[in-house]
């Protein structure tokens, strides 16, 4: 997106973290496809089966990976951030609407995902957040139930 | 050709076609505006909200978000310094001083005009390339389809940011995950993991969601404390000089030219074609030194270059159904998910479609320019927003999104897989855009494959026999030797940063 990247390069003694995961993290996804594939009939080249195409894939998968390994195992030292406070509150935030919605309806899911994701940043307070929430279900039970019709259940149990 | 137009504005023009062309401009403003979010988070946003409707008001409506978005993401751009997305960067580099120098308006204005003509002239050059390239489309088989389609992804992996390794790397896992489902030939259901709701395969709109905004959210938490923009923009203030306009008349020219040739070939769009026509300015222009300082060339040009390949961009995508950028990626979804098929027979077979849309890009580009000059002071105060608040209620539209397409809590849980997982790319530096092309072309290329395989008895050097996919195929094949040659440089070479980077103006690797 244009953003500088999270890495920040560092001319101590090291491994190139980053690059190093990243070919760990492609290369275990080409492996997974890769031996998925064997599952399925292969078939010949002029009648392709099944598992043919994901094998040729996941083959190549494979050998990028070891492109992007290769100049990571030379380089110098880089630190990978990642920020465990936002990611775990967002995927909470996000948990927390998949449990509420089909138990609770609509407006207490948007709200618990709103407060808790919100949650997730150093400078929201507790009351900044139960405001923010409480503005989002509202606006959600506007535009989403009362503006487009959406099938939705609002709040389980009421209506 | 005439009773084409004449079909497309009539579809284009109706009650309901004129709103949702009004709403998705709107919204793709809005959206644009945010920092982080680009037209192609911001069509994925609204793509849900798209089912419900007609499939040529989808895609007018998706349409109009796209090239909304793109005009957003200037705006930020110019006022903040923030760019919503690369393509916007350019218009920093003199719009941002234009607008320390208090004519962030004038910038602002010539933005909307540079935008509105290189749009125009880009629908024309739209119209007027389509035919050609659906005749040709349907003059070549499946084993030229097959190499036009992994030209397009590969280029669109290894060119622009980021190393092209890292690009390849994406579009194959993409293709990978497209692969999961039940096979269309055998109906053997492919990784599918013992998981009912996966025989169907992955959702687009599960995984742009999750990829694009979720993972985007997480990194931008920490990372978009910004500068609030403090003064406000006057009606008077926006109103360009004499000079102002006389100076820009050649560069948003230029600037469509550029664009309307980036525009349509794969692997480039926008942004290159912003980059190419703020450097040809430079390179043309009498004083140089002026560019950084606040010229206006720098701004008018590389938005008309912008808004001009944003619209020829559709050319491949509406003619070939081969779409050129992850964004034309997920237009080509949204039509598969409308049941038109995209491609050389879209305009025998829907017409009405296929002319309607292009209708509508004149419409749209009109409402842009209107809607702009007295939204500007909206815009501005949603630039104020803190983004701790912002973030909550996007996450909250990717919720209820993504659940109400299929009333599937499993598809949230998706979102929050992929959107983990695209976090875990950003922060290693892997690009997820290619994913998505990689997601929506690989489908299609199995297809073309079997069939060129089928015709061929088995023989892969049918496609080096024949012409076009011999010359395709080898070009490809540069491109893939180039990002290794990348690769081995650096090992080889660990410390000095190459010149390529430069060139391309990536960030040197570590």
């Amino acid at each position: 997106m244009g953003k500088d990247s999270v890495q920040k390069p560092d001319q101590g003694r090291g491994r190139d973290v980053g690059g190093l995961l990243a070919a760990g993290l492609v290369g275990a996804i080409g492996l997974f496809f890769t031996l998925g594939a064997l599952n399925y009939d292969l078939g010949t080249a002029r009648r392709m089966g099944p598992g043919y195409y994901p094998l040729l894939m996941g083959a190549a998968c494979l050998v990028v990976s070891l492109l992007i390994l290769l100049p990571a195992l030379r380089r110098p030292a880089t630190r990978v951030i990642f920020e465990a406070k936002p990611a775990l509150m967002v995927a909470a935030g996000i948990a927390a609407f998949a449990v509420a919605i089909p138990r609770f309806g609509l407006v207490p899911a948007v709200f618990l995902a709103a407060a808790i994701s919100a949650l997730g940043h150093e400078k929201t307070g507790l009351l900044d957040t139960i405001l923010l929430a409480a503005f989002l279900s509202a606006g959600a039970w506007l535009i989403f139930i009362v503006g487009l019709g959406l099938p939705l259940p609002v709040v389980k149990g009421l209506w | 050709m005439l009773e084409n137009i004449v079909l497309g504005f009539s579809v284009a023009v109706s009650a309901t076609n004129l709103s949702f062309c009004f709403i998705g401009v709107l919204l793709g403003m809005f959206i644009g505006v945010l920092p982080g979010i680009g037209p192609l988070a911001a069509t994925s946003l609204l793509l849900p909200v798209t089912f419900y409707l007609e499939p040529s008001t989808a895609l007018i409506m998706l349409a109009g978000v796209y090239y909304g978005a793109e005009y957003g993401g200037s705006t930020a751009s110019i006022l903040l310094n923030l760019p919503g997305t690369p393509a916007n960067a350019v218009a920093c580099l003199d719009g941002y001083p234009m607008s320390k120098q208090g004519r962030a308006g004038v910038a602002l204005m010539m933005t909307t005009i540079g935008s509105f003509v290189g749009g125009s002239i880009g629908i024309v050059v739209l119209m007027a390339l389509t035919p050609a390239v659906v005749a040709f489309a349907k003059a070549i088989g499946p084993t030229d389809y097959f190499a036009v389609m992994l030209f397009g992804l590969l280029a669109a992996a290894t060119i622009g940011q980021g190393s092209p390794a890292r690009g390849i790397a994406m579009v194959v896992i993409g293709v990978l995950l497209g692969s999961i489902g039940a096979d269309m030939n055998s109906g053997t259901i492919r990784y599918g993991l013992g998981i009912p709701e996966l025989f169907d395969g992955l959702h687009l709109v599960v995984l742009a969601m999750g990829l694009f905004g979720v993972s985007e959210v997480i990194a931008s938490i920490t990372t978009a404390d910004r500068q609030a923009f403090q003064s406000s923009v006057s009606l008077r203030s926006m109103i360009p000089t004499r000079d102002d306009m006389r100076r820009s008349v050649f560069p948003i020219l230029r600037g469509t030219a550029v664009g309307s040739f980036f525009g349509p070939l794969p692997g480039t769009g926008p942004s290159i074609a912003a980059f190419m026509s703020y450097a040809l300015e430079k390179r043309v222009a009498r004083d140089p030194s002026r560019f950084g300082q606040g010229a206006i060339e720098g701004v008018s040009a590389p938005e008309s270059a912008n808004n001009a390949a944003a619209q020829t961009a559709f050319v491949p995508t509406l003619a070939m159904g081969i779409p050129g950028s992850p964004t034309m990626a997920i237009m080509l979804g949204a039509m598969m998910i409308h049941g038109i098929q995209a491609g050389p027979l879209m305009m025998t077979e829907h017409p009405d479609v296929f002319w309607g849309v292009v209708a509508s890009f004149w419409i749209g580009n009109l409402m842009l320019l209107v809607l702009n000059i007295p939204l500007i002071g909206i815009w501005v105060r949603i630039l104020q927003i803190p983004y701790r608040l912002l973030y909550p209620s996007i996450l909250c539209l990717i919720c209820i999104g993504v659940y109400s397409t299929n009333s599937s809590a499993f598809d949230v849980w998706m979102v929050l897989f992929f959107g983990l997982v695209g976090y875990l790319f950003k922060i290693l530096d892997l690009e997820p855009a290619p994913l998505l092309l990689g997601f929506i072309l690989g489908p299609l290329m199995e297809e073309h494959l079997r069939r060129a395989l089928l015709l061929s008895r088995g023989d892969f050097l049918v496609f080096f026999e024949q012409p076009i996919s011999g010359t395709l195929i080898v070009v490809t094949v540069g491109l893939v030797l180039w990002a290794v040659t990348i690769q081995i440089r650096r090992f080889m070479d660990p410390v000095r940063p190459g010149s390529e980077e430069a060139v391309l103006g990536e960030t040197p690797e570590r």
